[in-house]
């Protein structure tokens, strides 16, 4: 049975084909720009490419993320934090605690022992401590956003951002640039807002070891890695934690499939 | 005007609910401007109250309104009207108001022969009316930033338009919050009138009820003084009276909501209740919850067949301005929500049981309103479970501390028995506060918990 996961995240849109024995044999992620439902569709003719499937090969197909309802080749849609819970639970079947950071918003989730979300929290309205706020920040600093946590590595001294708001913390960024504060600093400093709001949020859901993170950000090194310190924990990261919604979109719409 | 004139509409009920209070305020004089244009004082307030009122608009497309059928329309017009009655009484001139909140004893203002005037249910009125909004901003080009409580900024938005009735006094608690505290010292300089502050203690026990009655013979003491008057005390044990045939009455009536899968409006529901605390100690209140306690019996019967759905229990007050989050959690997600004052009332027996006055007052104010979160929470927690609650829906309002420190305590203990629990952050009366669809993806996940575990 071939099934198929789309996430259409309000950052990019992935998707994942898995196969019979459950093995990834196809993914893509690219950015969503202003049409969600046609970059969904291109995800869609991308991965069936991939797979070398037509659609009528695949059984069941789930859908996810912020324009989840967009679909019509989808059999049904559900929330991200469901198929998180799934995909972290098919990659790590012993985890107990998600935080998921995405483009726009940040998820504690809490799952049990069959990898469904129990409880879970999200960050209020405001992009503060998601993938945004540190994209702003990269444009700010004029640096690329995919070289934030290699950067940050190379501070010697921390640097504290005050402020919760994104557009405030750019601000800020701009005046520790103006005084010459170097940018791994500032960079460590952003890091370090960004982990904080990340782990208020994960003591609100309750922190059970072990624990996971998927969403874009956590390509982020530095990020990582002060969540980690403040934790006093090893993260499991999988080897691409953009893919865990879609992944879990597939795993979900299989368990379906199968109860037809 | 007496309300039996008024109570003749209630067969209008299905013309609609609005159309029927626009009808019911034009014979009551509200809409004859003339009438009070020549005048001073509290006709002048009216008069402007209505003018900022025609000014205000309309805050949200009436699209985003409930097309739900009045659950218990009755009910809600006799509410309406013995609401929309004290609102006429307290802008009559010759009548002694009270501003006061909602956490303070009516009973002690009705048997004085005192109009309450509750400036936070004025700011859920205006909310409803989609009204708000006008006095929101007023208050905003006077200073008071958008992240004051967007009670505080519409009542003294509308204070300071000249709005409002001038009050003969005003008296008020400490609970539920500091901002209420202060927006009622406002209202005391606004209109330099004396103010009385009943501290409410913290914990229920027996000494905090003995200081908390102490308290209340200092505030009776104050208002005979600042008024001229004297409290009879057989009018006082006849408010209690009356106070605690309410409160019976509202117990059976939640016990009902509870027990008979009634299906009755989640909305109609939080009203009774705030309403009904609000009219305590006068006839009006056993009246309306009487009419509540027949119509909802009707409506369990015809209700015996509906399938059971996953339910979830509603913590602070609602969006007064649009239901479209209750509609789509109840209709869309297919999740029967209850305001949590019906998982039943706090242990009321010594309180009924008590014939002192003032420590009956005492006895209610921190039964009903007490701030003990991690008792009550912990109560919440244990009858959510024998109901066979799903989880708790908490709506955090913009601004509000006390919530935002109640809610992590209310999870923590939610969690213990397994129950999820989600946090909307809103705004019950800024309309400016609100975006449906930032929070539509954490109620879509929230019912695919209740929903699983219902299977």
């Amino acid at each position: 049975m071939i099934t198929a996961g789309i996430d259409s995240g309000s950052l990019t849109t992935k998707g994942v084909i898995l196969d019979g024995g459950q093995k990834i044999i196809a993914s893509d992620i690219r950015l969503t720009g202003g049409g969600s439902k046609e970059t969904g569709q291109n995800v869609w003719r991308e991965i069936l490419e991939q797979a070398e499937v037509s659609e009528k090969d695949v059984t069941y197909v789930m859908s996810t993320g912020y324009g989840r309802s967009n679909f019509e080749f989808a059999d049904k849609n559900i929330t991200e934090i469901s198929c998180h819970a799934a995909g972290i639970h098919f990659l790590f079947p012993e985890v107990e605690t998600i935080l998921d950071i995405g483009g726009q918003d940040c998820k504690a989730i809490r799952v049990d022992r069959l990898g469904q979300a129990e409880d879970f929290v999200m960050n209020d309205k405001c992009a503060a401590g998601t993938g945004r706020f540190l994209e702003v920040i990269a444009r700010a600093l004029d640096v690329r956003l995919e070289d934030l946590g290699e950067i940050s590595q190379h501070s010697d001294t921390e640097v504290r951002i005050s402020s919760m708001c994104t557009v405030f913390a750019e601000t800020e960024v701009i005046s520790l640039v103006a005084d010459n504060t170097s940018v791994p600093d500032i960079v460590r400093g952003v890091h370090r807002t960004v982990a904080d709001r990340a782990v208020t949020l994960l003591r609100k859901v309750g922190i059970t070891e072990p624990a996971a993170m998927s969403g874009g950000v956590a390509h982020n090194t530095g990020v990582v890695h002060e969540l980690e310190r403040q934790l006093s924990l090893k993260l499991n990261i999988p080897e691409n934690p953009q893919l865990v919604g879609a992944i879990g979109a597939a795993v979900l719409a299989r368990k379906i499939a199968e109860k037809r | 005007m007496e309300n039996t004139n008024l109570l003749h509409h209630t067969e209008d009920i299905a013309a609609g609910k609005e159309a029927l209070l626009e009808r019911m305020l034009e014979e009551a004089g509200f809409a004859d401007k003339d009438r009070t244009e020549s005048s001073d004082g509290r006709s002048r307030q009216l008069q402007n109250f209505f003018s900022a009122i025609d000014a205000a608009g309309t805050g949200m497309p009436s699209g985003e309104r409930s097309v739900r059928p009045v659950q218990g329309s009755g009910s809600v017009a006799k509410r309406t009207l013995i609401t929309l009655d004290i609102f006429q009484k307290a802008y009559d001139e010759t009548a002694k108001v009270v501003f006061t909140g909602n956490v303070m004893c009516p009973e002690v203002l009705f048997a004085a022969d005192l109009v309450p005037f509750n400036a936070e249910a004025l700011a859920v009125f205006l909310a409803n009316s989609h009204a708000a909004q006008r006095f929101l901003d007023i208050a905003e080009r006077n200073h008071f930033t958008r992240d004051t409580c967007a009670v505080v900024r519409c009542v003294l938005g509308a204070a300071m338009e000249n709005c409002l009735p001038s009050p003969d006094l005003i008296a008020f608690a400490s609970y539920p919050c500091d901002s209420a505290s202060k927006m009622f010292y406002a209202l005391g300089k606004i209109y330099e009138k004396e103010y009385f502050l009943l501290d409410m203690p913290y914990r229920n026990t027996e000494e905090t009820v003995s200081h908390l009655a102490g308290r209340i013979m200092a505030m009776i003491a104050k208002i005979e003084d600042v008024l001229g008057i004297k409290m009879s005390p057989d009018r006082l044990d006849e408010a209690v009276r009356r106070s605690k045939e309410a409160i019976i009455c509202y117990d059976k009536l939640i016990a009902l909501y509870r027990n008979k899968n009634a299906g009755l409006s989640f909305a109609k529901s939080m009203d009774d209740n705030v309403s009904g605390s609000l009219l305590l100690g006068s006839e009006e209140a056993v009246e309306m919850l009487r009419a509540n306690y027949a119509e909802a019996l009707r409506r369990a019967d015809d209700s015996a067949e509906r399938k059971p759905k996953p339910k979830a229990v509603w913590q602070g007050m609602r969006p007064f301005y649009s239901d479209e989050i209750i509609n789509y959690i109840e209709d869309e997600c297919d999740i029967d929500v209850m305001f949590v004052s019906d998982l039943g009332l706090p242990e009321i027996g010594d309180m009924m049981n008590t014939d002192d006055p003032h420590l009956y007052l005492a006895r209610k104010l921190l039964a009903l309103w007490g701030g003990d979160e991690i008792r009550n929470a912990t109560i919440q927690s244990e009858r959510m479970e024998r109901a066979g609650i799903g989880g708790a829906i908490l709506f955090n309002q913009w601004g509000c501390r006390q919530m935002l420190s109640a809610n992590q305590i209310l999870r923590d203990t939610l969690a213990r028995k397994n129950i999820p629990m989600l946090e909307i952050d809103g705004d019950f009366i800024d309309s400016g506060n609100y975006s449906f669809s930032q929070i539509r993806v954490r109620i879509d996940a929230f019912a695919e918990v209740l929903q699983r575990r219902k299977i």
